[in-house]
């Protein structure tokens, strides 16, 4: 596929080819047919290539896939399974259109609309399709902290649009935990029971990885993953025999789906809610697409900021606002506290920055601004420990005091302390988070980063006292298995800095 | 207390940041300046003479009214105070020589004014107040527990 970007760096067509891979597998002595046509095997696999033309239109092919067995030495008949689908194939070039917002607005089988806080709440077939292509419509309704709480699919009949499935989500955070739908009349509860994910905590990254079991209308299931916390199987929970198995590859696209359950089970990629409907993935604040390998829309917590915001001039200071406001939100707060608190950091955005504080350029984002790693730290929200920060900080110093030991053998000392910021006080800039104190949250949240000049003020002192205070717990813990001596080594060679350049001064 | 000045808050923005803390400069008065987080309610402040700390407080927990006190000599932390709900929960003591390193910890680990735990940096040792004198621990930190057994000479 060839991918054409605009200026903003969004897709706006790709090639499909005209072909349909066809892949799968079964035992070795059954011939495998696809529309008729024999396959290729490779021990238990078989593949098959379908081509097609999608140059004038997009192609809704119907796909039979046959499997044959012929008993040896009898004269049985043949075990003979069949499985009929379609598959749906854009038209080539497959275009897609976004708003002002960043939002996709079209690809190739759907239109997008969303509302005005960039929620998806609603995908339809395109008008233009052949007659063939099932016409569907989705809709979607959200809660004050944006968790989708219902999904609404209408098909087209004869002209007008029939609800056929209506679905209520109940969440815990932001796991969902129950979904009760309604189709063809039955009413059906999938109930979903979740553990510590990736990060170790239950929510902390997002779930992944966390979803333990769940029961799936009558179907009592357990989940086990890949390393990347992506669901790879589901097991009977009571005979431990595989119901669904699954395989992607790296941007999500789900390359095998097999099992009796394979398609009642939505958890998939991520962890995350696949709506088979439209082919997004519900990851909360945005929805990704498992075709395109990329979100359907905008980081909420705010895109590239350009020159002017780090010059104050707050273009995105209604998006920060809005997004510290949901933030504020899910943690409970009060409503008194959240506007006291956005009152303050509305001021504190508005403040114009002088020129020499600028810490970014152009291409940096909001998470390199909070000096920000979420890919290793999960740490979507741009958050950091005061363990982290200085841990950091004492990093930085530790590799500067190698670099100069490397270079100029003896400037070790001074090329350390510099990164403390020196014996005395100094006027430097640095990038801040802004923590807020709020009384009900339990804890301190820092809620958004911004370049700021900064006093660097006997920043060794702090950190030195921090190891000093480390080392000291660590050895009261009898529980603790971190290496204690490691603490006391930092604090021995921070005194030996201060000795060395500051003491006196 | 020391004459000091309370800044605008409005112009927060602008003030000096303690780095790597998120504290910033509060009040300001000759030598002395005070620094705190931003917000309302309990929080994070430090009181500097000079470039020199001498008194920190750390916020463990708003909603439990947890924070820890740290107390500052030679630009040293010296005693720590853990203290909830206006009570003291623990203390520790830090001493350290003339050089700055630490040399032992005490630990008043009940926080009823006697040090029950004493560690020994230079040779890595702990101890524990029992019977009236300081009986070691072993270093394993499986075996950190004294027993009775241990303990009883």
């Amino acid at each position: 596929m060839d991918y054409t970007a605009n200026s903003l760096n969004q897709y706006t067509q790709r090639t499909i080819p005209g072909i349909i891979d066809m892949l799968g597998s079964a035992e070795t002595d059954t011939v495998v047919t696809v529309n008729s046509l024999a396959t290729t095997r490779h021990g238990k696999y078989w593949y098959r290539e379908l081509g097609v033309t999608n140059s004038s239109s997009a192609v809704y092919q119907s796909v039979n896939v046959v499997g044959t067995y012929t008993p040896p030495d009898t004269n049985d008949p043949d075990i003979v399974t069949s499985v009929t689908g379609h598959v749906f194939v854009a038209q080539t070039p497959e275009a897609f259109t976004y708003d002002d917002d960043g939002n996709l607005l079209s690809d190739g089988r759907f239109n997008y609309a969303w509302d005005s806080e960039n929620r998806l709440i609603s995908a339809e077939t395109l008008t233009n399709l052949l007659s063939s292509v099932p016409r569907v419509k989705v809709e979607f309704a959200y809660d004050y902290m944006s968790r989708r709480v219902s999904k609404t699919v209408y098909n087209l009949v004869s002209n007008s649009w029939s609800q056929t499935e209506s679905r209520k989500f109940v969440y815990d955070g932001w796991n969902l935990i129950s979904e009760r739908f309604t189709s063809d009349a039955s009413q059906t509860t999938n109930s979903y029971v979740w553990g510590l994910d990736l990060s170790g905590s239950l929510q902390g990254a997002g779930g992944i990885g966390g979803l333990l079991a769940a029961k799936l209308g009558t179907n009592s299931v357990v989940y086990s993953y890949d390393g990347n916390g992506n669901v790879s199987e589901l097991a009977d929970a009571s005979t431990g025999s595989v119901k669904a198995h699954y395989e992607y590859d790296p941007f999500g696209e789900t390359l095998v789906s097999v099992g009796d359950l394979a398609s009642e089970n939505p958890f998939r990629f991520s962890t995350k809610y696949c709506d088979p409907d439209c082919n997004l993935y519900d990851f909360g604040m945005r929805w990704y697409s498992e075709s395109l390998g990329r979100f359907a829309n905008r980081d909420p917590i705010g895109d590239t900021p350009r020159r002017g915001y780090l010059l104050g001039q707050s273009i995105n200071e209604q998006s920060l606002l809005d997004y510290a406001r949901k933030q504020l939100v899910s943690e409970g707060l009060s409503s008194k506290d959240i506007e006291g608190i956005l009152a303050t950091l509305s001021q504190i955005l508005r403040q114009p920055s002088a020129p020499s504080q600028m810490m970014a350029d152009e291409t940096d984002n909001l998470y390199r601004l909070c000096g920000n790693d979420p890919i290793n730290s999960y740490d979507i929200l741009g958050l950091k420990s005061q363990d982290e920060v200085n841990q950091e900080l004492l990093n930085a110093a530790r590799a500067a005091w190698f670099a100069a030991q490397y270079a100029v053998p003896g400037s070790e000392f001074a090329a350390a302390l510099e990164v403390f910021g020196g014996c005395t006080n100094q006027s430097v800039a640095w990038t801040t988070h802004i923590e807020v104190n709020a009384p009900n949250m339990g804890h301190k949240t820092s809620l958004l980063c911004r370049p700021s000049i900064g006093l660097i003020s006997n920043s060794l002192g702090l950190i030195n006292a921090w190891t000093v205070t480390k080392y000291k717990d660590c050895i009261a813990d009898p529980c603790s298995t971190e290496n204690c001596d490691k603490w006391l080594d930092d604090h021995n060679w921070l005194t030996d800095i201060y000795n060395r350049n500051c003491r006196g001064n | 207390m020391f004459g000091l000045v309370k800044l605008f808050d409005n112009f927060l923005w602008f003030r000096p940041s303690l780095y790597p803390t998120s504290m910033r400069l509060v009040a300001n008065g000759g030598l002395f300046k005070i620094y705190s987080s931003p917000g309302t309610g309990l929080q994070d402040f430090a009181v500097f003479r000079g470039n020199e700390c001498l008194v920190s407080s750390k916020v463990i927990s708003s909603s439990s009214n947890i924070y820890e006190i740290t107390h500052f000599e030679n630009g040293f932390s010296v005693l720590q105070s853990r203290i909830r709900d206006n009570r003291t929960e623990k203390r520790d003591y830090i001493w350290c020589d003339v050089l700055g390193h630490v040399g032992y910890f005490y630990y008043d680990t009940n926080a009823d004014g006697i040090w029950d735990m004493f560690f020994n940096v230079k040779d890595k040792k702990k101890y524990i107040w029992y019977n009236d004198r300081w009986e070691p621990m072993s270093n394993k930190k499986s075996e950190n527990v004294a027993t009775n057994d241990s303990m009883i000479k």
